[in-house]
């Protein structure tokens, strides 16, 4: 599969990742390079086989539905680049189309 | 380096006891760490006054005779992708830089509950992604045996701290063999637990379905008394396994006569490096003189295993680390609405080899391409742990041996221009991962001859089989003159 | 309409009534402090891990069998991957390949008739915190209180032709999942939230047009207006030649209007696959039929029994059950006031009236019981009217209290020890000898007539004439 400029852009915008200016190329190359490899997996027969997604060797324990105390709000927020009083502060949210 | 002269079982025994004390024990591995590490750079915090004041607390509870824990006293460095309340937990990123978590990891916690200290955070490859710790965004790490080459990776910092002595123990993680590559790299004991044996709440993901913590350690008995405190379920990881934890102490000096051990030959390629061979063949024979017997097997799906794993490892992280926004903690590139400040804190915020995972692992799950890739490879890792499966529950087989790494440590720079290159040293770890089982690395004869550079010896178990990894480590360790 | 079919579908996202959240042991509770009902798992700190609530899964399993879907008995979680600033881990991690339920009918009450509508699905997922938008900040202020709080998201086939469809259906689910206790559905606390997928087509034609959804439909009068306005748009646009594109749109119910979503669309590529971090759930029969047995009794099943038991009129009954807390509620009062017909017109007459004036809900109110059998009590033993009724009513919902009370303190006097209407029956009869004999000589009526009005005076307005009238009779025929 050869990759092309504009494909590295979308995958870039579904990232929220930029490149240094002047490196493209370079990742460009490596990525290529890569994917050239990985595409030893096209020569597996791979009927029937199930794709194993998790290793755990068990089925889920689930939780009981019992509250426990949330964290300290001082200790959730330490780390807060911004805020504003108990809130996490972000600049204006322009593009809607992301929320759920 | 006085302390180190002692095994960390020992020196718990002696400090419960009060017959040594914490205080000095610690120190011992303190003052190591303040005169040596400048030159190691295996840190990047040292937690020198907590630690102090639990030794200190250590020797006042064993002056009562209350002193407990299998760790009682024994300070522990920990991988700065592991959480410990209080100290920062970079992960080796600029984006992490200033980020200080308020809970301990599951593994931390046991270890404090059985007396022992957290010494420091140990330098890594960002996020984990890398075999030589020069991913770091936070300095560069030497291997204590050659400064001038890299201790491996991507737990770089706590094996070079184990192999300074500058602690007795470490807590690494590992993902394609974070923990067994520079274990084999620096001449130590690593272990790589079974998937689930080990909780990883409080391990910062790279990729949850390979994630492991590991552990560290100068000889086996060492190894298998700090793993054994780690292990068990924990309901805050829903993968962990309630398997009950075996003492892995109890069978540690058990002949190894009889055990059946496969040598894969996908293992031993042509054109495998001429030391390398050299000093795993030399292993095997050690390993038959105990009367272990041994044959070679194949694992048919070696060949897929790099391509397999760094299309599942990049996919996951590429969602695990979504969360580094600049919202909630870590670093922010402000900007005047939310999604540029997302891109530019994003951009600033990883390296070289993390942006491009992010890329890969974003690509690999993309509408189009998703089959294509992710699901062959979910399928190629169904392929691989077959194989293992084989080996030892159709073919009846212990244990396989195989050579840690494909090359000792290498210098600075040697790798760094060609990520593919330095994928392949996971070759003959990755595996072990994919198929969720678990590894030890022991040191094995060192690149030319006695002096060179270490070597590792690896052995595969199968799921849950840590006591017989453990033990065929440990026989082979007293056989080459290790610890009696 | 002029020709043209709408095609509805819905998704419904309805926040699952549990103790704590989806992932982690912090409370689901509304109106909290912000960011006081936060751990490291739901705010996404680094090296947390989810792990799955019970409940959320029977509540889960409860919706899909009361919508008639079936069961999975292997189900999975899956992460969707997308960035925004109230979601904490950069993914929700929701139901994809292996949904709880599927394949489900739901049959509601549609204009007299029913009407039934294919489900075709019903997940679990974990919400996402709130961004509250701040003009004079330029920016935002993240609340991760609702961050990780469980959702049911149900999925409906585009079974629906008309607004007031789509808006039965959504009553008929709200009153259902209030009923079973799978959720309070309180659409103003977002805990029930809608979003319809609409496409048109030439009636009588098979094939689907382009659809888009609607999103921030906030009330069920906003959904059939926003189906109506994205109706006539897709219809102009049409009529005009042009082509209606797949988007996601939003209602602005002050501008009545449907208008795109800021930002590229294109660019959504959620990248779903399985959550690493959680193992797929096995879910045993046992467990289903468990859950199906421990179910609370069901809209229609209560509906049925009311009229069966009570003998009410369906019209009714219907208003009766409209929700599973009023029928509680009627219920209970039944068991202390055996005059079912009195009881059911002051529920739906002056009860629904007085929680109305008082804009609250019965569990808004005061009200107990008790205090509604004691207050039917007065009524029947005709110490208060039916007016009077009333007005304790109204407050006793505002404030509680006993009804005997209210009405002694409000001065509808009427309420008196027998013993004091008794010493004044005995002196006004005596006081009034000449009506005592008129009453000897069988002109009864006016004598007790003129009675009773003086007696009445003398109580200073606060005598019960019914009270009244049985113990002047009881002393005139002692006298006789
Ligand atoms: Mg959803
Ligand atoms: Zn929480």
């Amino acid at each position: 599969m050869k990759i092309d400029d504009a494909l590295i852009e979308s995958v870039l915008r579904l990232a929220r990742l930029d490149l240094p200016r002047g490196e493209f190329e370079k990742y460009k190359a490596h990525l290529q390079q890569i994917l050239d490899y990985v595409e030893v997996l096209g020569e597996l027969d791979l009927e029937g086989v199930a794709p194993m997604s998790c290793a755990a060797s068990s089925p889920a324990v689930l939780r009981a539905d019992a509250e426990a105390e949330s964290a300290a709000r001082e200790d959730v927020l330490a780390n807060a680049p911004a805020r504003a009083g108990a809130f996490f502060k972000v600049p204006r949210i322009l593009d809607q189309t992301e929320g759920s | 380096m006085s302390g180190s002269l002692l095994t960390a079982v020992k020196a718990a025994e002696l400090i419960s006891r009060g017959d040594l004390k914490a205080v000095d024990y610690v120190s011992g591995f303190l003052d190591e760490a303040l005169s040596r590490d400048s030159g190691i750079g295996a840190f990047l915090t040292i937690d020198r006054e907590a630690a102090l004041e639990a030794a200190a607390e250590t020797d006042r509870a064993a002056a009562q005779g209350r002193a407990r824990g299998r760790l009682c006293g024994v300070p522990v460095a920990v991988k700065d992708n592991i959480c410990c309340r209080g100290l920062p937990a970079t992960c080796g990123s600029r984006i992490l830089k200033d980020f200080v978590p308020f809970y301990d990891a599951c593994a931390v916690r046991r270890i404090r509950d059985e007396g022992g200290i957290v010494l420091g955070k140990t330098n890594m490859d960002e996020f984990a992604m890398g075999s030589s710790t020069e991913n770091s965004a936070l300095g560069v790490t030497r291997n204590p045996r050659d400064p001038s080459r890299v201790p491996g990776g991507s737990s770089g910092g706590s094996a070079a701290a184990v192999a300074a002595g500058m602690a007795p123990l470490a807590l690494g993680s590992e993902t394609g063999g974070s923990v067994r590559q520079p274990a084999s790299l620096c001449g130590l004991v690593g272990l790589k637990p079974t998937y689930g044996r080990v909780s990883r709440y409080g391990l910062v993901a790279y990729a949850s379905s390979l994630d492991q913590i590991g552990t560290f350690s100068a000889c086996v008995e060492d190894n298998a008394l700090i793993a054994g405190v780690i292990s068990g379920r924990d309901p805050m990881d829903s993968t962990s396994s309630p398997a009950p934890v075996p003492d892995y102490m109890s069978g540690l000096e058990d002949s190894v006569a009889g055990m059946r051990l496969g040598i894969p030959r996908e293992y031993v390629p042509e054109g495998l490096d001429a030391e390398v061979r050299r000093s795993f063949d030399r292993a095997v024979e050690v390993l038959e003189g105990l009367g272990a017997e041994t044959a070679e097997v194949s694992l048919p799906h070696t060949k897929y295993v790099i391509s397999a794993y760094y299309v599942i490892a990049t996919a996951e992280a590429s969602s695990n680390l979504a969360r580094y926004d600049g919202v909630r903690y870590g670093l922010r590139r402000e900007a005047s609405d939310v999604a540029s400040m997302l891109t530019s804190t994003r951009m600033d915020g990883f390296g070289a080899e993390v942006k491009r995972r992010i890329i890969l692992g974003t690509f690999v799950l993309s509408s189009g391409y998703y089959d294509a890739y992710y699901t062959r490879a979910l399928k190629a890792r169904a392929l691989i742990r077959r194989d293992f499966e084989d080996c030892f529950d159709r073919d009846g087989f212990d244990a396989l041996l195989t050579p840690t790494s494909p090359v000792a440590a290498f210098r600075f720079g040697e790798k760094a221009d060609d990520p593919l290159e330095m994928y392949l040293c996971d070759v003959f770890t990755a595996a072990v991962n994919l198929a969720g089982i678990t590894a030890l690395s022991v040191p094995s004869f060192p690149a030319g001859g006695s002096g060179g550079l270490p070597l590792g010896l690896q052995v595969i178990g199968g799921a849950f089989r840590e006591p017989e990894v453990l033990r065929i480590g440990r026989a082979f360790e007293k056989a080459m003159g290790g610890r009696a | 309409m002029s020709g043209w079919e709408m095609v509805v579908g819905v998704e419904v996202h309805v926040q699952l009534k549990t103790r704590t959240k989806m992932f982690c042991a912090c409370a689901n509770r509304f109106g909290a402090p912000p960011n006081s009902l936060v751990c490291p798992i739901c705010s996404g700190m680094p090296g947390s891990l989810p792990s799955v609530n019970m409940r959320a899964v029977e509540l889960g399993i409860a919706a899909g069998l009361a919508l008639g879907c079936a069961i999975a008995e292997k189900t999975s979680f899956d992460r969707k991957n997308y960035f925004y600033p109230d979601m904490p881990k950069g993914y929700q991690i929701t139901q994809y390949d292996r949904p709880l339920a599927s394949r489900g009918r739901f049959r509601f009450p549609l204009e007299g008739g029913f009407m039934e509508a294919g489900i075709t699905r019903a997940h679990l997922e974990e919400d996402s915190g709130k961004n509250v938008h701040d003009a004079a900040a330029r920016g935002s202020f993240v609340d991760l209180n609702r961050a990780g709080v469980p959702l049911v998201e149900i999925v409906t086939d585009p079974d629906f032709r008309t607004p007031g469809q789509v808006s039965a259906y959504l009553a008929a689910l709200k009153q259902l999942l209030q009923y079973i206790g799978v959720s309070d559905c309180n659409m103003e606390q977002g805990s029930l939230r809608c979003e319809p997928n609409v496409s048109i087509r030439r009636a009588g034609e098979k094939a689907l047009g382009t659809k888009t959804e609607i999103k921030n439909v906030n009330s069920f009068k906003s959904v059939e207006k926003a189906l109506r306005c994205e109706f006539e748009r897709q219809r102009r646009i049409l009529e005009s030649g042009g082509r209606v594109i797949q988007e996601t749109l939003l209602w602005n119910d002050a501008e009545s209007a449907t208008e795109p979503m800021r930002g590229k669309e294109e660019a959504r590529d959620y990248r779903y696959f399985p959550e690493p971090d959680l193992p797929p759930l096995e879910i045993p029969g046992e467990w289903v039929e468990r859950t199906l047995a421990s179910m609370p009794e069901r809209p229609e099943a209560r509906r049925a029994r009311l009229i069966r038991s009570f003998g009410l009129k369906e019209y009714d009954a219907a208003l009766l059950t409209a929700s599973r807390e009023f029928a509680d509620f009627f219920e209970s009062c039944a068991a202390l006031f055996g005059n079912v017909r009195r009881l059911s017109s002051l529920f739906m007459v002056d009860l629904l009236a007085v929680l109305d004036e008082e804009k609250t809900s019965l569990a808004g109110s005061r009200l107990n019981p008790a205090a509604v059998a004691g207050l039917l009590s007065l009524e029947e033993e005709g110490e208060i009217n039916k007016n009077q009724v009333k007005e304790i009513l109204a407050e006793l919902v505002r404030a509680g209290g006993d009804p005997a009370e209210i009405a002694r303190r409000r001065g509808m006097a009427q309420v008196r020890d027998q013993g004091e209407i008794g010493s004044v029956v005995a002196r006004i009869v005596a006081e009034n000898p000449e009506s005592v004999a008129d009453y000897r000589e069988f002109r009864e009526n006016m004598a007790v007539g003129l009675l009773i009005g003086r007696i009445i005076r003398a109580m200073g307005g606060g005598a019960n004439p019914q009270a009244a009238r049985a113990l002047l009779e009881k002393e005139l025929k002692s006298r006789t």
